[in-house]
């Protein structure tokens, strides 16, 4: 793993501060059922912090102070445990699958960072998606895939970093995604599901399917681990049948013909 | 916490929610009811945006792409791609395609005919073919560069064609062939696996190429020990997850390499027994000592082989020559800690260790591009990190197929298919015995580069009157806009005609636009920076009466033979490409005629066309009927048995390269000096042509982002990627911003001598400059930063320095 | 101290054009980024009253065509210390 050395402990306390913070404002709308909190965090705040510029705190100065560092503990909180009943009902699974596709361009496309993100900093995505989190009402879900170190190749920030200047070019784009393909079939009533996406990216399926995934998606045993023992993956979509019979028209004379690699 | 932070902090958290809220939501069709994978159809093709060359499937149904995955039997990116990567079907999409011909009236493009269209270009270019250039790009696929190069070479007989590349790799190029006599790297990305120790050389891998990036970093998750040192002109995303960052003066790489060369000459290195073995010390030809600043002494130098391989010196004069680059003193002329550069050579001297160097535009955007590169692979000879899994000098590249069709395809001005310098006879005669020429036809002169293709064009009475350009736009990646592009507009007579897919800034100024397919809207094949090709077949139609690249040169062709251009005749007195377009029966497929066009596989006819030449050099392509089935495969490919066709990992290692004879361990069989002998190069570090002064103080470099790709016009209509990265802005370092008076996002204005640009600054945002030097991106249309920038270029390569440049700043 | 956030959409001609200027220029108005016509605007006052007097002044303002309310904290009252952590 590659932490470098220069974060320590507290370094790391305030990552999670920055990422928890990040988050929340990018959800963009307040949590209800907080309550204030007293007693000692509040005396750490005697010290004044200095004036950020408005302007600043647009980019990397938006964070945490210590109000934030002293409270965290109070952010994070359960979901729901292992043996608990799932509720299931149609409505909510079509939420689920609307929240999912908001945030796609397609189905299967790496989803998009709904809050602000210290791009420079590799470590804070895993202080709150590494297992999963839950921040009052808001859920950080764990990483569906093996760990990367790079985070921003794939996901990109849907508010920009970036301070000042106009909206620059914008065009409008009328790609439409695919769709998630629906439930998966079933040989007959009562046996397992067939699994109707790829499992490329998601091999983790607590990430979507465990106690902390959308209500509507979970599963009704989450703590079954092996998942593929009884769901199977498609073929089709686990790219293990790539080349399609028969080759386009436009193929040409000896495409499709010669035994190559 | 005070009442002004509070209330700083609400704020911001307010602009934060009414900012999500602005943003439309990604959409995605309503789910239906369809069972997994119904209805839509995958098919492979490499990504269309950089050299690394990812593997993608496409997902297409209803004729239309409607998702991506990343290939998972494709060797590069083995089922991860960026965030370009996974989005780029997107790119097919953007609501302003261009989808008719459209000719300038009065100031306005209006719509006409693709037979009008094509008229006005054949009698453009009959009128005055002499006048004529073609500006393409490392995008054309394979095939397209081909007819590209043969209608130019082969039936305008001269060589004012050119690639955009030239702007990109042509001191790579211009590198590997002073060293190897051969262009193209002898390594792979497989090194990425098995090295030890990774040097960044002014490159920035973490945003511009991502997945290679993650390849080596993953490692280390699994726990393998990668030493990665990070030599860079501003701190990046890449620097953030180096062991060693150390910020170079521009143009000062020469001497860090030269300290390097200097501790292992001290080390005795020079008495390994490979280098006398496989290696001669070289340096340039001592009266060719290049003035950029002075054009004319470097027009009159073409790409002349004496120039490009230098001459012998001996043992004593390397060594008195390095003499002066002590650590120390390499520390004060460059700014890297002397104790890093002894690191380095430590690790490069140790046999224990499997030392990479990567590169990219760094070393090549430089006006001593050759040199720095043949320096990169000097110092990897003398310490024997060559030649072994791990251990290699590696070029990375920036578009899909700048090796595979700028290079290979020779689409260069200087160069002729299979990379075959074209100031060779005996080349001219191949290529005129394989086009079935007449003798002489290809012009023995060396054609307009890049940047002189443009001064021409940009000059009254300039040899040049009429430019095709085909998937580029010069109009924003030229450096010295105002020179090269822009003072078209005050010129009389020049008429420019343009092929894209996209409204841009070189549309702009065009008198002729055409509309073009793109990506997988046509067959097609790439090649990336590690000399592998890959295939992939038409997955969606174009839109409107866009056409392919290669159809719009077929056309125009056609037309000039049937209008009885001479030139446009073989030596019997057949157009050009009857021989590419016939058919078993000797009839010939009306290819011309857009109706007919996908009546043959006419990428197959021309990549069939394209493979004899490819053997001439060792860069033997396999039939294009292997590619199709394949995922890729690194060239020379070579039939081991009938029917297999193996690739070629590591080039010039003893059985790594099927041209290597066994006993000989390394084998370099392009040699310059005819000896199987590679070079080391010695060049001494010199001052850039511009460097800051009083009046203009500060340095620029200019660069690309993760989210977007070159100049922007595809990724810009991608929402997403859009949205993440709006629009350019200015690095500064913190302290020049207080001295300025500036605050993230407020407008500063950089000057050159050249041009100046206003833009909002990032203050330590993505990545922080050093004192005295600033940043801006290039991708972005509205705020174009090649207005400042300056059109000084390599000698040997002739590739601009968009690197480095000198400015001054102030708040607007 | 009021804060309100505001997604205002702004008409394409001149008329929006100098609205976007005088919202630029009015120092109780912040403008963040746009998309399109949609411009995230914050409103920063000292109390309630001048937060409601700000908005109708915004909502009348000609080349604004709508406004949207986002989310509002209203107070006429100085924040308690560590308040803004529960504001969330």
């Amino acid at each position: 793993m590659v932490v470098p050395s220069k974060i320590l402990v507290i370094g790391a306390l305030g990552v999670v501060a920055v990422a928890l913070v990040g988050m929340v404002v990018g959800f963009g709308h307040p949590a209800p059922g907080w309550q204030p909190t007293t007693g000692a965090s509040s005396d750490r705040l005697s010290a004044a912090l200095p004036a950020v510029h408005y302007r600043d705190m647009d980019g990397k100065a938006r964070g945490p102070n210590r109000a934030y560092t002293s409270t965290l503990a109070t952010l994070v909180g359960h979901g729901p445990a292992l043996m608990d009943a799932v509720p299931f009902d149609p409505t909510l699974r079509a939420e689920a699958v609307a929240r999912r596709a908001a945030r796609r361009a397609y189905n299967g496309a790496p989803p998009i960072i709904p809050h602000p993100v210290d791009a420079n900093d590799v470590t804070s995505c895993y202080q709150c998606h590494g297992e999963g989190k839950v921040i009052g009402p808001l859920i950080a879900p764990k990483i569906s895939h093996q760990r990367y170190t790079n985070c921003t190749q794939c996901h990109a920030p849907v508010v920009t970093e970036t301070p000042g200047g106009s909206q620059g070019l914008v065009v409008e784009n009328s790609f439409v995604g695919a769709a998630s393909a629906g439930r998966g079939s079933r040989a007959y009533v009562g046996a397992p599901p067939t699994i109707p996406h790829t499992t490329s990216m998601r091999e983790n399926c607590t990430s979507c399917h465990g106690t902390l995934g959308l209500t509507g998606l979970r599963s009704s045993h989450p703590w079954r681990v092996n998942c593929t023992q009884c769901h199977a993956p498609s073929a089709v979509l686990e790219q293990a049948r790539f080349d399609d019979p028969s080759p386009p028209p436009w193929a040409g004379e000896t495409a499709g013909q010669t035994t190559g690699k | 916490m005070n009442d002004l932070d509070r209330r700083a902090f609400l704020k911001t958290s307010a602009m934060a929610a009414a900012a999500a809220m602005i943003l439309p939501h990604l959409g995605s069709a309503a789910e239906g009811d369809a069972q997994a994978g119904d209805g839509i159809r995958w098919d492979k093709a490499p990504c269309r945006f950089c050299g690394t060359g990812c593997g993608v499937l496409l997902g297409a149904k209803d004729g239309k792409i409607v998702a991506m995955q990343a290939d998972k039997e494709a060797s590069v990116n083995k089922g991860l791609c960026c965030v370009k990567g996974y989005h780029v079907g997107l790119i097919l999409y953007g609501q302003d395609r261009l989808t008719v011909p459209q000719k300038r009236v009065d100031g306005k493009l209006v719509p006409i005919s693709w037979e009008e269209a094509i008229a006005i270009i054949r009698d453009r270019i009959s009128a005055a073919p002499a006048k004529f250039a073609m500006y393409g790009s490392g995008q054309w696929t394979i095939p397209e560069g081909y007819a590209a190069n043969k209608f130019v070479k082969g039936g305008l007989g001269h060589n004012h064609i050119d690639p955009n590349a030239r702007l990109c790799m042509a001191s790579a190029a211009a590198g590997f062939n002073a060293t190897y006599g051969v262009d193209e790297p002898a390594g792979c990305y497989d090194d990425l696996d098995h090295c030890t120790v990774l040097i960044d050389w002014g490159n920035n891998p973490a945003e511009m190429h991502p997945v290679l990036f993650s390849r080596v970093m993953d490692r280390r998750l699994k726990g393998d020990k990668v030493l990665y040192i990070d030599l860079t002109t501003r701190r990046t995303r890449s620097s953030e997850q180096a062991d060693h960052v150390a910020f170079f003066k521009p143009n000062t790489d020469l001497a860090v390499a030269n300290g390097i060369a200097h501790l292992l000459v001290k080390a005795g290195f020079l008495d390994k027994p490979w280098v006398d073995k496989f290696f001669r010390l070289r340096q340039r030809v001592a009266e060719y000592a290049p003035d950029p600043t002075k054009r004319d002494v470097y027009d009159a130098e073409a790409i002349h082989p004496k120039n490009l391989i230098g001459k012998d010196i001996t043992r004593e004069e390397y060594v008195k020559n390095l003499e002066f680059y002590t650590p120390e003193k390499v520390e004060e002329i460059s700014g890297v800690p002397a104790s890093l550069i002894r690191l380095m050579a430590e690790k490069m001297a140790d046999p224990n260790e499997r030392v990479l160097s990567w590169w990219c535009m760094g070393p090549n955007q430089h006006t001593r591009g050759t040199a720095m590169n043949s320096l990169l692979h000097s110092i990897h000879h003398l310490s024997g990190q060559w030649g072994k899994p791990g251990a290699s000098a590696f070029s990375l590249t920036g578009q899909p197929s700048a090796c595979g069709t700028a290079r290979e395809v020779g689409t260069f001005s200087h160069l002729l298919p299979g990379h075959l310098p074209v100031l060779n006879p005996h080349y001219r005669e191949v290529t005129e015995e394989l086009w079935h020429l007449p003798k002489g036809r290809i012009s023995d002169k060396i054609g307009f580069h890049t940047v002189k293709m443009w001064e021409e064009f940009c000059t009254d009475g300039g040899a040049i009157d009429t430019i095709w350009v085909q998937v580029t736009n010069p109009g924003q990646t030229l450096p010295h806009q105002n020179k090269l592009f822009l003072a078209k507009k005050e010129r009389k007579g020049k008429f420019l005609i343009v092929s894209d897919v996209y409204p841009t800034a070189t549309t702009a100024l065009a008198d002729l636009v055409l509309p073009s397919a793109m990506y997988v809207e046509k067959n097609g094949m790439y090649g990336n920076a590690e000399r592998k090709q890959q295939q992939w077949f038409k997955m969606v139609e174009p839109p409107g009466q866009a056409r392919p690249d290669a159809w719009q040169v077929l056309a125009v062709s056609k037309a000039m033979f049937d209008a009885g251009f001479p030139g446009m005749k073989d030596k019997d007195g057949e157009w050009i490409f009857a021989k590419t377009l016939k058919k078993a029966d000797g009839s010939l497929i009306p290819a011309w005629d857009f109706a007919h066009y996908y009546d043959v596989n006419v990428d197959e006819r021309l990549f069939e066309e394209y493979r004899p030449f490819t053997k001439i050099k060792h860069k033997d392509l396999a039939p294009y009927a292997v590619y199709a089935k394949a995922h890729g495969l690194r060239w020379p490919v070579v039939e081991k048995t009938p029917g297999n066709w193996e690739e070629t990992l590591w080039r010039f290692v003893e059985g790594k390269d099927p041209y290597v004879k066994p006993g000989t361990g390394l084998q370099f069989y392009h040699s310059n000096t005819k000896d199987d002998k590679a070079f080391i190069w010695w060049h001494p570090y010199e001052a850039a042509p511009e460097e800051p002064d009083a009046e203009y103080p500060f340095w620029l470099c200019t660069g690309r982002v993760l989210e977007h790709w070159h100049s922007g016009t595809m990724t810009m209509r991608v929402p997403p990627l859009q949205r993440s990265m709006p629009h350019a802005y200015i690095e500064i370092h913190p302290d020049d911003a207080i001295a300025l008076h500036v605050r993230s996002g407020d407008k500063v204005t950089v000057e050159s001598r050249r041009g100046s640009l206003t833009l909002p600054a990032w203050i330590k945002g993505r990545g922080q400059p050093p004192k005295g030097s600033c940043f801006v991106p290039f991708f972005d249309e509205r705020l174009q930063i090649n207005l400042v920038t300056k059109d000084y270029h390599d000698p040997f390569s002739k590739q601009p320095d968009f690197k480095k440049c000198a400015v001054r700043l102030r708040k607007a | 101290m009021s804060i309100s956030s505001l997604v205002i959409d702004a008409a394409t001609d001149e008329h929006g054009r100098q609205a976007l200027a005088s919202i630029a220029g009015d120092p109780r108005f912040t403008l963040g980024p746009s998309y399109g016509n949609r411009h995230a605007v914050v409103i920063d006052t000292p109390s309630v009253a001048e937060d409601t007097d700000a908005f109708a002044w915004l909502s009348d303002l000609p080349g604004v065509r709508l406004v949207t309310l986002v989310r509002a904290y209203l107070d006429d009252e100085a924040l308690p210390a560590g308040a803004a952590a529960n504001y969330l």
